[in-house]
């Protein structure tokens, strides 16, 4: 019963505890972690104190690695290292084949037309990869607050549709989070810059990521954050400024050497590693000497900021149209805008901040950081969420139209895109054909007039419709929008009262049974996650009672007789082996052996009267120390899927 | 009479929409064709402060009504902000007491309005040609015809305050001044929209 163990009391009450809301951001390039609490917002750093975890995915046969372990080796596994999965996310095969073919990695249709990575014959989609970067969050998360995490707000950037949020949600879920809110990415941002409640008026978030492109205007007044409008482009961002620079670099060699980089995979992987190493260099320098190696091959040639700018300046200008058409909506003028603000890593680059300034006609602000701004404005979020703080409040927009077929395929908008939420819009419509009892209402998204340019959400049918004259019935559509931008549907023959109604959740672009495995996936790792915490834990507890013990030892004022000093050190000797290896029974029974063996040595430190070096208390309490180590050491990622 | 407090003012709870709120009171506004925005706003933000379900994360049993309060709060700015918008709503209300069908305005719907006949066919003939001096003519001229319709509607809001109509009390003993600025208002609607579907195609056109 007696372990000698110093119990800190805050570990004890942690138990019955959890972590507040976590806020994530899932990048294309990069993803953060951050909590908020009294202490304000922080990002949650490694041990190494990287705040970054690189949204990369190695399946090599070491395991799977994610984050840093998994970049680390990019080069030497190309084909098995996934990267910029974010782009995939709740998309068809068809919406994805123009950028697939340029990657180092395998992409391929499912049955259903949608995506699935093949790595090394290893069939992975983009939600289940997305999942396994969550876990590490969460795994890091909770490593540095010593609590279980399970309620989480992710970001999704602003413009991104339905089935791309439900694939974003349900990654959350495989992970084993329980996702209370996703939130776009620049109003987040504007969350955690606008914090300091002096802040007001109107504001632009210009949001230029990895992969995606979103903008952003907001009324600030008081603390209530009010989106006005929102637009973007989920497939434009600092991978394009990379891409672009490897086609010109990858022509140069080409015609300089006849060596086409771009035909293989590892000269995929090396040209655009150094591209984008390149790119970060001439952020600061006026020019960057590049250099390719692929095996025995290898290019070189200098390139300027303004040969790399001539190469990007389309790509940025794509950013302008997208920002005017978010200042129409907001009806405002790029005058009128009191602030600026930049997210995202690709705002580092001088040409976009160039072009911002010229757009807006004011410097924007660059002094925060782009990269963690995010998952910040996410931690504040889960904050105000669970009731932690009452002096903000985020009133955000749908950044896409909602609306339902009618006649001939045309959409009828029933709420319209930039609509601050949660919204109801009621519409009546009616028959087409005389004595016609039924009608279908398809659900759409998007902007366009025609249904078969918008995005099907869901459909279900009214019946039982009076048989009368058509044009008579008068069927109300009513759309509910709530907070978290989840659509709810009734349809009304309000001369009968005859009623039908959807929830339109699903369409993540995964079918039933493709969800049903991922989550049964993700309970089967579940098990596999709580193997590897209980080690863990078991770790933690077995170097804390050597500690304690070796210390009781070397104080030397205790009388044990040779027998039992032998067993102390046998056990000592063994557990710290044990400690080692990945056996969690054997780490058991050492501890059980240390245990007893050191139930001499602790009376005698209660004869001593030094009780206060000694707990009583259970060896679960100590449960709150658990995952303090080293994330590497202990397989921080989540184990491998079968 | 206005609707009830969203809150009830003994113990806070948030109240059930009753179905017959109207979108002005809402906001605390009188019904007016030009209402105080600047005070709406404020409104807005107070109320939607104390509503907004993401305020009830830990009060699941009130969740409900504070959806539907906030929403309709939502839809009271969005509508009280956009003046097409306003217009539409104000006239639905006054043509809705005053018991005006639907019917009886849908005819005048269908046709474009006399005064802006000639104007529309020109600018239609315009728009087919597409030549891009026309166009800059035309927009011109559309810019001058919404600026027009823009002072009509203050001058029949100057007429609706001065009758006093503002106060409920008074509006119930005005049916007659009610109809005729319904009438108007229906027409200057009308106009509106033609003017909107112009300005639209000339975008379209301009690829603005």
């Amino acid at each position: 019963m007696a372990r000698p163990i110093m119990i800190d009391m805050s570990a004890i009450k942690g138990k019955k505890e959890k972590a507040p809301v976590v806020g994530i951001d899932l990048g294309t390039t990069n993803s953060l972690v951050a909590v908020s609490d009294q202490g304000g917002p922080r990002i949650l750093v490694d041990c190494d104190a990287q705040p970054l975890v690189p949204s990369m995915i190695a399946f090599t046969g070491d395991g799977i690695m994610v984050g840093d372990r998994a970049k680390a080796q990019r080069l030497l596994n190309p084909e098995l290292t996934l990267f910029s999965v974010k782009r995939f996310m709740g998309k068809s095969y068809a919406e994805v084949k123009p950028f697939a073919g340029g990657l180092p990695y395998k992409v391929e249709p499912t049955d259903k037309e949608m995506v699935n990575f093949n790595v090394g014959g290893r069939k992975i989609n983009p939600v289940e990869a997305s999942s396994l970067i969550l876990g590490e969050l969460k795994n890091r998360a909770e490593s540095v607050l010593k609590l279980p995490v399970e309620d989480a707000v992710i970001t999704v950037p602003a413009y991104f549709n339905d089935s791309q949020r439900q694939a974003t949600k349900l990654a959350g879920e495989i992970a084993g989070l329980n996702v209370v809110r996703i939130i776009n990415e620049p109003t987040a941002a504007a969350l955690a810059y606008g914090l300091d409640k002096k802040k007001q008026g109107l504001i632009a978030v210009y949001d230029l990521g990895g992969g995606t492109f979103d903008i952003s205007v907001l009324n600030l007044k008081d603390g209530v954050f009010e989106v006005k409008s929102t637009n973007g482009d989920t497939q434009l961002g600092g991978d394009d400024f990379d891409s672009a620079f490897a086609a010109f670099v990858n022509d140069c060699c080409k015609r300089d050497t006849g060596k086409d980089l771009l035909a293989t995979p590892v000269g995929r992987a090396v040209l655009k590693a150094e591209c984008e190493r390149v790119k970060i260099r001439l952020s600061d320098e006026p020019g960057a000497h590049l250099e390719v190696k692929a095996g025995d091959f290898s290019y070189s040639r200098n390139v300027s900021r303004s040969e790399f700018e001539g190469i990007i300046r389309p790509i940025v200008e794509r950013t302008g149209q997208i920002v005017r058409a978010a200042l129409e909506d907001a009806r405002v003028s790029p005058k009128e805008i009191d602030e600026v603000v930049m997210v995202g890593g690709s705002t580092r680059v001088p040409l976009v901040r160039k072009y911002v300034e010229d757009l807006f006609g004011r410097r924007p602000h660059t002094e925060i950081n782009p990269d963690a701004v995010v998952a910040l404005g996410a931690a504040v979020q889960g904050e105000i969420l669970s009731g932690g703080r009452d002096d903000l409040l985020l009133l955000d927009v749908i950044p896409l139209s909602l609306g339902i077929e009618t006649l001939g395929g045309a959409m009828a908008k029933l709420v319209h895109r930039n609509t601050t939420i949660p919204s109801l819009a009621k519409e009546n419509f009616t028959t087409f054909a005389d004595g016609q009892t039924k009608v279908a209402i398809n659900i759409y998204q998007g902007e366009r007039e025609l249904v078969q340019d918008c995005r099907l959400l869901g459909k279900f049918e009214l019946t039982d419709i009076p048989p009368l004259p058509a044009g008579v019935p008068r069927i109300e559509v009513a759309f509910l929008v709530d907070a978290n931008g989840i659509l709810k549907v009734t349809a009304k023959e309000l001369r009968t009262g005859r009623a039908a109604q959807i929830q339109v959740e699903p369409a993540s672009g995964l079918d039933e049974t493709a969800i049903e495995r991922m989550l049964k996936d993700s309970i089967v790792n579940a098990q596999a996650d709580l193997e590897m915490r209980q080690l863990l834990e078991l770790r933690v507890e077995a170097e804390t009672m050597v500690r304690a013990t070796e210390k009781a030892l070397a104080k030397g004022n205790v009388k044990l007789s040779p027998p039992d000093k032998m067993r102390i050190d046998q056990a000592l000797l063994t557990i710290k082996a044990a400690t080692q290896g990945n056996d969690r029974n054997l780490l058991q029974a050492c501890i059980q052996e240390l245990d007893h063996a050191t139930h001499g040595l602790a009376e005698e430190l209660i004869n001593s009267s030094i009780q206060n070096a000694l707990g009583g208390q259970e060896a679960s309490a100590i449960a709150g120390t658990k995952l303090v180590q080293n994330a590497d050491e202990t397989g921080g990622h989540p184990p491998k899927r079968s | 009479m206005g609707p009830a407090e969203p809150l009830c003012p003994a113990c806070g709870w948030v109240q059930p929409l009753r179905g017959n709120e109207d979108l002005f009171s809402v906001l605390g506004l009188p019904r007016t064709l030009e209402p105080d925005l600047k005070a709406a706003e404020g409104r807005f933000y107070e109320l939607s402060r104390r509503l907004h379900p993401d305020r009830f994360g830990k009060k699941p049993e009130q969740m409900e009504n504070a959806m539907q309060r906030s929403a309709l709060l939502n839809d009271a700015w969005r509508t009280m902000r956009d003046p097409a918008a306003r217009l539409d709503y104000f006239l639905g209300l006054e043509e809705k007491d005053l018991t005006i069908p639907a019917g009886a305005s849908a005819g005048a719907k269908a046709q474009v309005p006399a005064e802006l006949a000639e104007d529309y066919f020109e600018m239609q003939e315009a728009l087919m040609d597409g030549e891009s001096g026309a166009l800059r003519k035309i927009s011109d001229r559309l810019e001058a015809l919404e600026a027009d319709n823009r002072e009509a509607v203050r001058r029949l809001s100057a007429r609706w305050e001065a009758g006093g109509l503002e106060s409920p009390e008074t509006r119930a003993g005005n049916a007659a001044l009610r109809r005729e600025i319904a009438a108007e208002l229906r027409m200057l609607k009308t106009t509106g929209q033609y003017l909107y579907r112009m300005r639209e195609d000339i975008r379209r056109r301009t690829g603005g």
